[in-house]
């Protein structure tokens, strides 16, 4: 079933009297129970698609359809992972997850109740009253994770959730997303999560979508269709990871050689 | 009195040491990950050195392998490993000590302080420091030990749950 369509979504953005198109003509689509990835070069635009999903930017022409809704301001179905945490010093961790529920208007049992739910999920239990100077980059981010899924979104956007990490709490953390996502325990019934990493993109996705820069388009859709957990070094994962990082490189030596770059 | 440093480590780091070293069939030369993950030498040691504290991990001639012990952490979801972390980190020295404290002082929590004086009497300020530091790290995931910021203290948490 259909979660969620973009349909010729396009975004410019003016600069010196003329349109800097950011996103060309974006169609997608995200199925229910599909953990999706978008990859591309910097300036592809693929967090400002997240953003558009989000209902946190108005495209400048196109449409967001969420559960068969067309979205205009901040979409309901969806909540964010960011990568920089974005964390309100203040708080501790129990509050922090709790803040969008508390904007909700939901009471405070039902709120911890909740609350210690996902903190028990992502394995925050032993920090909830901690705050996040106490913490590493890497328990930052489960609460960062925590806060969206307490919010029991359909779908849950990710941008770039490990990549201020270092390799190990990052390694961590993605085996615990993947474990989270297949133990059947969320609420999330998809997942698109942006990366620059294309490894990480396979190790993680059913779907990978791969976006050029300058301006935003989509190149390619792949499947992935390898057994969990997904073993780096087979030949598989290698074919495919050729196959992405070809079409990502082949665009923009292919962008670069037509035209100069236009904004960054 | 037997409580040496304690390094400071994060525990995502730790875990995430113990996937990747699952990934390579469990085994692989301790300056190949230095390479291979650009961490600093000094922190990958203090990783090493807690995990195989804790049993996590063995390390013979230049070689570290995961023990059986690590890959129950790698494969159990987060309860599980908070379980085994519970398990392990009981057995320290420092953890023994501190648990034996709290459970003999008033409302089960100690201030922060008392304890830096406690681990002063056997090492350096900066040591001391550090130890506390991951002390409260390893406590708190493990469910063990909790540490409240609001009043300084350490307090006993879920002690006695297996």
């Amino acid at each position: 079933m259909e979660l969620l369509s973009l349909k010729g979504v396009y975004q410019t953005f003016p600069i010196r009297e003329k349109e800097l198109v950011i996103l060309d003509n974006i169609n997608l689509f995200i199925n229910e129970g599909k953990f999706v990835s978008m990859v591309g070069p910097s300036g592809s635009g693929k967090s400002t698609i997240l953003r558009i999903i989000a209902g946190l930017l108005n495209p400048t022409s196109g449409e967001v359809i969420c559960k068969g809704e067309k979205i205009k301001g901040i979409n309901p179905y969806t909540s964010m992972v960011f990568q920089t945490f974005g964390l309100l010093p203040w708080l501790d961790v129990t509050e922090n997850i709790t803040i969008g529920l508390e904007a909700r208007g939901m009471p405070i049992k039902e709120r911890l109740r909740k609350a210690f739910k996902y903190i028990d999920l992502v394995g925050l239990e032993g920090f909830e009253e901690a705050y996040p100077r106490e913490l590493s980059g890497g328990m930052k981010q489960r609460v960062g994770i925590a806060r969206a899924l307490v919010m029991e979104p359909d779908l849950l956007l990710m941008d770039e959730p490990f990549s201020s990490l270092d390799v190990f709490t990052a390694e961590n953390l993605r085996s615990e997303i993947i474990n989270l996502w297949m133990s059947g325990k969320l609420s999330v019934k998809s997942i698109l999560l942006v990366t620059h990493n294309i490894e990480e993109a396979i190790t993680l996705s059913d779907q990978v979508i791969i976006l050029t820069s300058h301006p935003g388009r989509i190149i390619g859709n792949i499947n992935i269709e390898l057994e969990r957990p997904r073993v780096r070094e087979s030949v598989e994962f290698n074919n495919i990871y050729d196959k992405i990082y070809s079409m990502v490189i082949g665009s923009t030596v292919a962008t670069k050689e037509v035209k100069p770059l236009q904004g960054t | 009195m037997d409580v040496s440093p304690l390094p400071y480590v994060e525990i995502g780091k730790l875990l995430g040491m113990l996937v990747y070293l699952e990934d390579l069939d469990g085994k692989t030369d301790v300056y190949a990950i230095s390479d291979d993950m650009g961490l600093e030498m000094d922190e990958l040691v203090n990783i090493i050195k807690v995990a195989e504290l804790l049993g996590f991990v063995e390390v013979k001639e230049g070689d570290l392998y995961i023990t059986e012990i690590g890959k129950d952490i790698v494969y159990g979801d987060e309860n599980r490993k908070k379980t085994i972390f519970k398990r392990a980190i009981k057995k320290l020295s420092h953890f023994r000590r501190l648990v034996g404290a709290l459970k003999h002082s008033q409302d089960q929590s100690i201030p922060k302080s008392k304890v830096l004086d406690f681990l002063l009497e056997e090492m350096s300020e900066d040591e001391a420091n550090e130890s506390l530091k991951s002390i409260i790290e390893l406590g708190r995931y493990a469910e063990l030990i909790g540490y409240n910021p609001e009043s300084k203290e350490l307090y006993l948490d879920k002690v006695d749950e297996e």
